[in-house]
């Protein structure tokens, strides 16, 4: 006899999360240069590389210490994409497969830097709920996307870090205290103060 | 139009969408680290290769040699004599040829000391053995007594324990002094196969026919010529261990010192004396045990920033709370330690290829180490003070196994430099269960080995 208690039906809407990711189909000169970086054809490679390169700067920019050190972690970057590329199997775009690549470079080149960076409380252990902090700021042309990004990498390294892993590339607490060693109160303190002193800076800039 | 953001995260969302970026033309550069980067990774595939094919040819070397022990171990008992009873003492032979030219002539002996000493009799007893095939003898014999017009009644075959063939031949009437003749000229020019006892090469009895040759051992005239020898040996050798936090104690670890005790303590020099005995069970191998003092030295470097001072219960040993400092402190801390322990190793070491002066050493083993002191001084993993290492409380025994691929360079009978990677598993850590730090139980080593014969 079948159990009917609600709590054991099984709804399709609660297995979306569960359901493998629908494949994305490369558009063919993207699937080509796939193929042709897996055989080691130079000329795909730097193809790639010249696609980009610009567009994962950014990304380790937003990590690294400066523009050197992010220009490390890009070539450090392509280098294990290079490396790996037959592996890439198409289920996410390439350029969201290389960016994956880049973050994790990233935080892994940096991450003993910033653990030992974050200064913790005894109140940031003791967090539970995250601090909600309010903004209230006006697109004004005044702030360019670049004056933006120049604020950001003016924060403290933690705080970058735990900022840009959570509000740009999507990771939660959770994923980011795994990924940086440190606890979910820590990463959510972080965060709050990230935000306040990235208000503080764009409220000076404007 | 301005747009107004409640939340900073749309707001810097949105405006880095708008981000350009600035192309890149520094692929010259990263083509110059993408083409090292290949040739370390096909380097590191082509160690794994060669490492798994050295490993691949060790097994084989070790039971070719065991299977040599084993048939030396046969036929170095009577019972394979007694194959030929009634052939042959003379000489004993194992190799295939030898055996067919050592079977004609057994054949022969006693058949003309048959023919001699009964010329009158009219019975005449041929033993011949064989693996199935006519010997040339037998053959000879034969034919000449078919000249003879011998009344001769067919050969009678008795087959004996296989794959010797007894031929007994019965009734062989009015021999004719010519057939006899031709028997004892062809025993007399018969010449003895000139051997060398170096190339015997040793079959049980199931290959005794067998023309299975084995590949010659190269023993060089440096290596021992007792089985037993006794050496002093001295090599200090580089071992890189890696700590990782026990998961279960992470309570009873100071959060600002994680990662200043993972890179104090993660490698070090050895510096090992022994005295090895080596009893060789095979042509090229050996087995080996001893007693060595090991020193491993490391240098305890510390430089972090305490921030915060713990809270310890110290009914559980384990960390409550922090209470933060006003003012962080930075500690720098520089120390020469060094743990001490007496080492009891088991192993078996085999030399597959070897020249006069030079030798491969594949060694497989056990031992056991028995703690005797720690020197010198670290900090508190709790309370971030400076403690004595001979404070901790640490195991008695700790057991390993090792696998060893080395060069030897023999200088002379007495003495020999080795170098030797050496991957060493470690059945569990010199400290105790309250330290809160896991060592990862394997560590790398460069083996520089000086051995002296005693």
């Amino acid at each position: 006899m079948l159990n009917s208690n609600p709590e054991h039906i099984i709804r399709l809407e609660d297995l979306e999360d569960y359901l493998k990711p629908k494949e994305i189909l490369l558009n063919s000169s993207e699937q080509e240069l796939v193929l042709a970086c897996a055989k080691g054809k130079r000329a795909a490679q730097k193809r790639v590389y010249e696609l980009f390169a610009g567009k994962m700067l950014n990304v380790c920019r937003r990590y690294a210490k400066d523009k050197d050190h992010a220009q490390d972690l890009m070539h450090d970057g392509f280098i294990k994409v290079f490396l790996n590329i037959q592996n890439f199997k198409g289920q996410a775009s390439l350029q969201t497969w290389i960016t994956r690549i880049m973050i994790n470079n990233s935080i892994s080149a940096i991450r003993k830097e910033v653990r030992n960076g974050i200064k913790v409380k005894l109140e940031d252990v003791q967090i539970a709920e995250p601090e909600i902090v309010y903004f209230e700021l006006e697109d004004k042309q005044s702030l360019s996307a670049a004056d933006v990004f120049k604020q950001i990498n003016e924060l403290p390294l933690g705080y970058k870090t735990v900022f840009s892993m959570y509000v740009l590339d999507g990771y939660t607490h959770r994923e980011i205290a795994a990924e940086l060693e440190i606890t979910e109160g820590t990463s959510k303190s972080q965060l709050a103060k990230a935000k306040k002193m990235l208000a503080r800076k764009l409220r000076e800039a404007q | 139009m301005s747009k107004r953001f409640a939340n900073i995260e749309d707001f810097v969302r949105e405006k880095l969408s708008f981000l350009d970026a600035a192309p890149s033309n520094d692929w010259a550069d990263f083509e110059r680290k993408l083409k090292r980067a290949l040739i370390l990774h096909r380097l590191k595939r082509a160690t794994g290769v060669i490492g798994l094919l050295l490993l691949l040819f060790a097994g084989q070397q070790f039971y070719n040699a065991y299977n040599t022990q084993q048939d030396l171990t046969i036929n170095s008992a009577p019972k394979e004599v007694s194959d030929f009873p009634d052939l042959t003492n003379s000489h004993y032979s194992a190799s295939a040829d030898a055996v067919f030219a050592t079977t004609s002539l057994s054949t022969n002996g006693p058949t003309r000391e048959e023919q001699a000493g009964n010329s009158k009799n009219e019975t005449s007893d041929l033993v011949i053995a064989t693996s199935g095939k006519k010997s040339p003898g037998q053959k000879s014999i034969r034919k000449e007594s078919a000249s003879a017009k011998a009344q001769t009644t067919p050969p009678k075959t008795i087959v004996a324990a296989d794959p010797v063939l007894f031929v007994h031949q019965e009734g062989i009437d009015n021999i004719s002094s010519t057939g006899l003749a031709y028997v004892d000229h062809l025993l007399n020019n018969y010449q003895l196969p000139i051997m060398d006892s170096s190339s015997i090469v040793p079959s049980d009895g199931k290959h005794f026919f067998s023309r299975k040759t084995k590949k010659k051992i190269y023993i060089s005239p440096l290596q021992e010529k007792d089985p037993w020898s006794y050496s002093l040996n001295i090599y200090p050798n580089f071992a890189f261990r890696k700590f990782s936090i026990d998961p279960n104690k992470r309570a009873r670890l100071h959060s600002d010192f994680i990662d200043a005790m993972l890179d104090s303590e993660a490698s070090g020099l050895n510096l090992n004396l022994g005295l090895e005995v080596n009893k060789r069970i095979g042509l090229i191998t050996y087995v080996n045990t001893g007693v060595e003092y090991i020193r491993n030295s490391y240098l305890a470097q510390f430089d972090f920033v305490n921030f915060r001072d713990a809270n310890i219960d110290y009914s559980t040993g384990e960390i409550t709370s922090y209470t933060m400092r006003k003012d962080p402190n930075r500690i720098v801390f520089n120390n020469q330690n060094s743990f001490h322990y007496l080492n009891f190793p088991l192993s078996i070491s085999h030399q597959p290829w070897a020249s006069e002066n030079v030798r491969i050493n594949l060694e497989v083993g056990f031992s056991l180490l028995y703690f005797l002191k720690a020197e010198g001084s670290t900090i508190d993993y709790r309370n971030l003070e400076i403690i004595a290492l001979s404070q901790r409380s640490y195991r008695k025994f700790m057991g390993s196994s090792s696998i060893k691929v080395g060069l030897q360079y023999y200088v002379n009978e007495k003495l020999n430099i080795g170098l030797e990677p050496t991957l060493m598993y470690f059945t569990n850590s010199i400290y105790t269960e309250e330290y809160p730090f896991e060592v990862i139980p394997y560590s790398m080593g460069l083996n520089v080995n000086l051995q002296l014969k005693l």
